[in-house]
């Protein structure tokens, strides 16, 4: 999701826990506080009462989060732009892909079983299984021996598989046919012991199972094309490193072939971790921000060592990131995609295009198939713009669906998801967390007046508050309470959206983002910034064969590269419907 | 530049807010107050407070309430720049003629397919329905 979800694995999987039971102030195993566990008086309060510490005041503190979840319903007035072909919330800086990109990234740093909104609490389900941050276990999952359900068969007779499984799309007024071009994401039916079945009798087959490493890749439609994305990528690296083999016997074929994975999974690997670094995180940060953590070795202040803890596969995500900054995504979500030359969807088609929402309807058809220049800027095109970054949602993100309502608010939507989860979170209040960035980075914090003068950033708070009240009946003592300690998730949209117009994060944002982001990637050994992309894939190749197998392919910076790459690779440029 | 259009989220929610400004009793089973819309800020923290999550562009700065009654005949005519506007698009290869999601529900799960041949008679006969259709 959406970006739809960072922690969340799924929003219907809403358990039956009840959330009013007790509330754990120790993050549970995978989490842990940005700058380390804040005290008591360090953390975020709801009318001055700590949400870890009274239980019996969630319900006002539930009815807060609904009131300021309805103030973000009203529509921003946003200032115009230069670009005039572009709408004056979209964003054209940031093309529509790099908001699933976001979200893709968000499914290789966090994975948990229950939203925290829903578990009413830390713990019970809540905790993170990613371990070790942006190795692809999202893709990968744990390889073709723990995961064999998504890798295809090599040959006919042996367990050696090395290539990510896709399926072929459907033709919408055709039945799913062989000669279709394996264009989605494999996905198969099955048989329930519970004698469910959501086939149409005589018509279709559900296929209800996506065979991907991570149920969340096939959230929508958007998400699952981007999986089949990095898969055909994967593939084709898979091909270029085995013209380069010799003829193992075989004995020795099963070892090949493992070699052959890795090698592919490293170059892939680098890949991504070059875009992130150099496109994605340039695009979506402030400016200053990018450069300092850019930099050669840079002065992180949330860990000293990042590599330490991921190396050893005891790697945490903080709270403050996965629950607070890195939620900012879910704002860019459009409410519509112009998905290749012949279709337009809306955000709702677009949210329900999934094995698990709309099996009947599975494969993908045509006007599924994502033509990736609408969605990166390739050779000039103009892609489909993601929103603004500000405090206000698209509305298909309201779907009561998808989101529906789960507690005596009746409150629908990811929003309410989003802001009650970090309530819930023990999270850093806003002022302590500048006030300890502020010890340790204090020229970070002297850029930006919001985070440095606590009587603007309240009275710019309150203003934004009072402004729309008709929406979500705030009253004076919700607007008190909201200005002086706004939920972090909110902050970073208002910051991004007074700092920099909604074109990209705000210092505070930035400098949480870049904290884990980064960390993550100086965690990966052949990742070190400064390398060249070519270095890294000579240094991955060695690893497994004496000569650089990789050597042929080139300089991939960013997502527009990427694509071009996989469509040579992959053999796509006359692909119908259009790829590129 | 194509013609943004209104899109509804949440349709039983929508509908369930029609009935209750036509008929003055809550059918959206809440303690709010809807009383019928006389400007379109009005409208559009209406359809907030209702979880409606209805996109409306920027170009709509008024909206109108047509109160029908069973002895006269409302038609509804649509400004000719929509219709130019669905055809041009419709005109396009591929192009489908776009039905709400709870279609689908009424076609057994299907996602209804409009032969290339059909789609502008299913456009004309969509707007003569909607043109005339009492909504009720």
């Amino acid at each position: 999701m959406a970006v739809q979800k960072v922690a969340d694995a799924s929003p219907f999987r809403i358990s039956e826990l009840n959330p009013r039971d007790s509330i754990s102030a120790t993050p549970t195993p995978g989490f842990r506080h940005f700058l380390g566990t804040p005290t008591h008086s360090q953390r975020f309060r709801a009318f001055g009462v700590d949400p870890l510490a009274s239980s019996s005041d969630h319900a006002k503190l539930r009815g807060l989060m609904q009131r300021l979840s309805r103030r973000m319903d009203a529509d921003i007035k946003w200032p115009p732009h230069q670009v005039r072909s572009a709408e004056r919330w979209e964003n054209p800086f940031i093309p529509s892909g790099y908001t699933y990109l976001l979200q893709f990234i968000a499914h290789d740093l966090v994975h948990s079983a229950i939203p925290l909104s829903v578990a009413g609490g830390l713990g019970r389900g809540t905790s993170n299984a990613r371990r070790t941050p942006l190795r692809l276990e999202t893709l990968y999952g744990s390889g073709p021996v723990g995961s064999p359900h998504i890798y295809a068969l090599d040959a006919p007779n042996d367990d050696r598989r090395t290539k990510l499984r896709l399926g072929r799309m459907r033709w919408k007024e055709n039945e799913a046919a062989t000669g279709c071009p394996f264009r989605d994401i494999a996905r198969a039916q099955a048989e329930n012991v519970t004698g469910i079945d959501r086939s149409i009798a005589g018509v279709r087959v559900a296929l209800t199972e996506a065979l991907v490493a991570d149920p969340r890749n096939d959230d929508h439609a958007v998400m699952s094309q981007l999986t089949a994305l990095f898969a055909l990528l994967h593939n084709g690296l898979v091909d270029i490193i085995r013209r380069h083999e010799g003829h193992a016997g075989p004995n020795a074929r099963f070892g090949a072939a493992y070699k052959r994975f890795l090698c592919a999974r490293g170059a892939l690997t680098a890949i991504y971790h070059n875009i992130i670094r150099n496109d994605l995180m340039r695009r979506v940060l402030h400016p200053a921000i990018h450069a300092s953590y850019c930099s050669l070795g840079p002065q992180f202040i949330d860990r000293a060592e990042p590599a330490g803890n991921a190396a050893s596969g005891d790697w945490e995500i903080p709270l403050e990131f996965s629950h607070g900054a890195f939620r900012f995504g879910h704002a860019m979500v459009r409410p519509e995609y112009q998905i290749n030359d012949q279709s337009l969807h809306d955000l709702n088609n677009t949210l329900e295009k999934s094995s698990m929402n709309d099996p009947a309807n599975m494969p993908l058809d045509e006007t599924w198939m994502v033509q990736w220049s609408r969605f990166f800027e390739i050779h000039g095109s103009t892609p489909n713009f993601s929103r603004r970054i500000g405090p206000h949602l698209s509305d298909g993100l309201g779907n009561d669906q998808i989101f529906p309502a789960f507690d005596e608010t009746q409150r629908v939507g990811l929003l309410y998801r989003d802001l009650l989860g970090a309530s819930l979170a023990g999270m850093w209040s806003v002022d302590a967390l500048i006030a300890e960035i502020a010890s340790r980075r204090p020229d970070f914090i002297a850029m930006s007046r919001l985070l440095s003068d606590r009587a603007y950033r309240v009275e710019q708070l309150r203003g934004w508050l009072v402004s729309g009240r008709a929406y979500g009946a705030l009253t004076d003592e919700d607007i008190e309470t909201l200005s002086n300690d706004p939920p972090l998730p909110f902050f970073i949209l208002f910051e991004a959206m007074q700092q920099t117009e909604g074109l990209r994060l705000g210092l505070l944002g930035s400098i949480i983002v870049s904290e884990v982001i980064f960390g993550a990637l100086a965690s990966a050994p052949q990742s070190v910034s400064g390398s060249s992309l070519a270095d890294q894939l000579d240094l991955v190749s060695r690893e497994f064969y004496l000569a650089n197998v990789l050597q042929d392919i080139p300089d991939i910076s960013s997502m527009a590269q990427l694509v071009e790459f996989t469509t040579e690779i992959a053999e796509l440029r006359q692909a119908v419907p259009a790829f590129l | 530049m194509a013609l943004e259009r209104m899109q509804v989220t949440n349709h039983e929610r929508w509908g369930n807010l029609v009935k209750t400004w036509s008929t003055g009793k809550n059918y959206l089973d809440d303690d709010n107050e809807y009383p019928i819309p006389t400007s379109i800020d009005e409208f559009k923290e209406q359809l907030a407070k209702a979880q409606v999550f209805m996109t409306v562009p920027d170009r709509y700065t008024k909206v109108q309430f047509v109160e029908q009654h069973l002895d006269t005949i409302v038609v509804r005519l649509p400004p000719a720049f929509a219709i130019a506007d669905s055809e041009e698009k419709l005109s396009k290869p591929g192009a489908t003629y776009p039905l709400p999601p709870f279609y689908k529900r009424l076609f057994n799960g299907m996602d209804p397919v409009i032969p290339e041949a059909d789609k502008f008679k299913v456009h004309a006969e969509r707007i003569g329905d909607y043109t005339l259709s009492l909504c009720a």
